[in-house]
């Protein structure tokens, strides 16, 4: 398929902000008028919950989070036979710096979301499902809280889904400011009201996971297309994107580019269409100097892999990960010192404090770059970035320490030289026109 | 004895408060998990939350004030002091850094003569610099109290500023 062809599904309808910063919401009548909650009532009138499950399964369809983990055989590992209650949880925590993708779904399509849920939550058999939304999306808030009553009203959530021999109810939970919130097992604990605080893994928590019952946790995006996949088949899914990287998926593009925004694609989509087709191109007709690809998290790329595919396995291959999907172009003015700099005073004021490596190396990082940037670095910074995060990798409880460490370590590998010119100079050689508002 | 605060008595969760509170911890398998919502609705009403009010919220979630403490220190949009009646949080993360958001910062502090973490002195106005707001495509972005403004310009922070003054006036 021409990417010209393809038609978004999930972004079907939706408004960008730049044309109304108040967009409008799809409320349960206008939903339905185009056919919503008539796949969910189809499957619980003629699919057993391990036929869906089956059907997501074989459309191999892989989180949308940023660890890209086949949906389908997550919800395979919960336990087959217990006595405890079975929860789901959307996780609408977005926080990936560079992501903006769940933002549209939550605040114009609450009920693509809510029919994705409870076609989930039929197939794992959960009657309890929570939607957790990051704290300053007060909108997407108010909108799924009212999504939410739409859907009891309507009788599509309560004690009968649509009629049927099926209980369940969402619960739309709000953070308060915490990235590590969008950690799985920081976001259960938010839940259970405690401190954002990542669980140590095993237990998985499929096993002991929310209250301590068996749990799965997925992401809007993820949650928001398994109506279109039971609806119309995992062959339908299948035929977008490739083998491994299986589907449509929302990019977004931010950073210097001429026209910033979410953009949904067929998943077998080139960096290089993806910037220059749907974004316009660099901004100002600069030239490409950098691209992180997959949210701050990410090992930032040259442009030499502009013609990579934006799928897991394209993005494994070009050396760094498909993560949130979240496309941010550094152009030829930007400064990698700066750029890298910014990044880890995100990870620093967002690291938890649980474990040491992380606390203390995020803290670290950040105060040699800013020294170096400000013209106060020394040649051992350039060791020491090095050998923090070597302190750090596979040595905290999340991955939190390890994201923190990408800017970094990419960084110095693709433009070292940029780095010694701030040590050698005593000052930041580039003029940086991004830094003036107007 | 220090602890001379009533928490029985409803001050900083109303009634209504409470029994909302109530309602909605029958939705949750522990009740443990109105924490954050309470700490919200506090602020929400407060604007901050008090040393006495998270005895109350304690009082009323059934756990001890350090631990509701604990969550105050450690969510970063709950507050322990006032600020001002519209708080700007400009995001300070890469996405809109591109594209001027330091320039907006030093822009809001030159208009107010304040940095962030700062209020004005006529309790108008509080600047605060957020990790991220999830707008990233339309930069640079901040939040005026629960608004988000996207594609700022200084035209149009000038009138968000504005506008601020003169509903407060009403």
């Amino acid at each position: 398929m021409a990417l010209s062809d393809y038609k978004p599904i999930l972004l079907d309808g939706v408004t960008d902000y730049a044309d109304n910063p108040s967009p409008p919401t799809e409320w349960i009548d206008a939903y339905r008028q185009r056919g919503g909650y008539r796949t969910l009532e189809r499957a619980l009138k003629t699919m057993t919950p391990q036929e869906v499950e089956e059907a997501v399964k074989a459309s191999g369809l892989r989180g949308r989070g940023g660890a890209g983990f086949p949906t389908g055989v997550k919800w395979n590992f919960l336990p087959k036979k217990s006595d405890l209650p079975i929860h789901l949880c959307c996780n609408a925590d977005e926080s990936e710096p560079g992501a903006c993708k769940d933002r549209p779904i939550l605040e114009q399509r609450p009920h693509l979301l809510i029919e994705g849920i409870a076609l989930s939550a039929y197939a794992i058999n959960c009657h309890l499902a929570f939607v957790y939304i990051r704290g300053e999306y007060h909108r997407a808030i108010d909108v799924m809280t009212r999504a939410v009553e739409e859907a009891h009203q309507a009788g599509v959530l309560g004690p009968r889904m649509l009629g049927r021999d099926f209980a369940l109810d969402i619960v739309v939970h709000s953070g308060a400011g915490a990235y590590i919130c969008g950690e799985e097992s920081a976001m259960l604990n938010s839940i259970e009201g405690r401190v954002g605080w990542p669980r140590l893994r095993p237990p998985f928590p499929a096993q002991v996971g929310l209250y301590g019952c068996p749990t799965i946790i997925n992401n809007v995006e993820t949650l928001a297309k398994v109506t279109g996949i039971v609806e119309h088949g995992p062959a339908w899914f299948r035929s977008f994107g490739t083998e491994k990287s299986a589907g449509f998926k929302i990019y977004s593009v931010s950073g210097c580019v001429r026209r910033p925004g979410n953009y949904e694609a067929p998943m077998n989509i080139t960096l290089r269409q993806l910037i220059e087709d749907l974004a316009g191109g660099v901004r100002g007709g600069r030239a490409l100097k950098a691209v992180i690809p997959g949210g701050s998290s990410v090992f930032m790329l040259t442009p030499v892999y502009l013609d990579a595919l934006m799928s897991f396995e394209g993005m494994e291959e070009a050396g760094t990960m498909l993560g949130t999907a979240s496309v941010i172009v550094l152009d030829e003015t930007v400064c990698i010192v700066w750029a890298v700099r910014n990044m880890l005073r995100f990870y620093h004021h967002e690291s938890c404090g649980q474990c040491t490596p992380c606390r203390e190396g995020t803290g670290w990082l950040f105060r040699i770059l800013d020294r170096m940037e400000n013209g106060r670095g020394c040649r051992e910074d350039l060791e020491l970035l090095k050998a923090i995060p070597s302190q750090m990798v596979g040595r905290c409880i999340c991955a939190l320490g390890e994201a923190a460490c990408a800017p970094v370590l990419s960084g110095l590998k693709h433009f070292r030289r940029e780095f010694e010119q701030h040590i050698e100079l005593g000052r930041c050689p580039f003029e940086k026109p991004y830094l003036e508002f107007r | 004895m220090g602890w001379a605060v009533d928490v029985t008595t409803p001050h900083y969760l109303s009634i209504e408060r409470r029994k909302w509170l109530d309602q909605l911890a029958r939705r949750y398998p522990a009740r443990r998990s109105v924490a954050l919502p309470a700490v919200w609705a506090v602020q929400q009403e407060w604007g901050y939350i008090a040393p006495a009010a998270m005895e109350e919220i304690a009082e009323v979630v059934g756990i001890t004030p350090a631990e509701v403490r604990e969550l105050v220190t450690f969510y970063s949009m709950f507050r322990e002091k006032p600020v001002g009646r519209s708080v700007l949080g400009v995001c300070g993360t890469l996405s809109c850094a591109l594209c001027g958001g330091e320039g907006l910062l030093k822009y809001l502090q030159e208009k107010l003569g304040i940095k962030p973490g700062e209020t004005t002195a006529d309790g108008l106005f509080s600047i605060e610099v957020v990790m991220c707001l999830g707008a990233c495509a339309w930069a640079p972005a901040m939040l005026v109290n629960d608004q988000l403004r996207v594609l700022l310009t200084r035209a149009k922070v000038d009138a968000i500023l504005e506008k601020c003054r003169t509903d407060g006036a009403q």
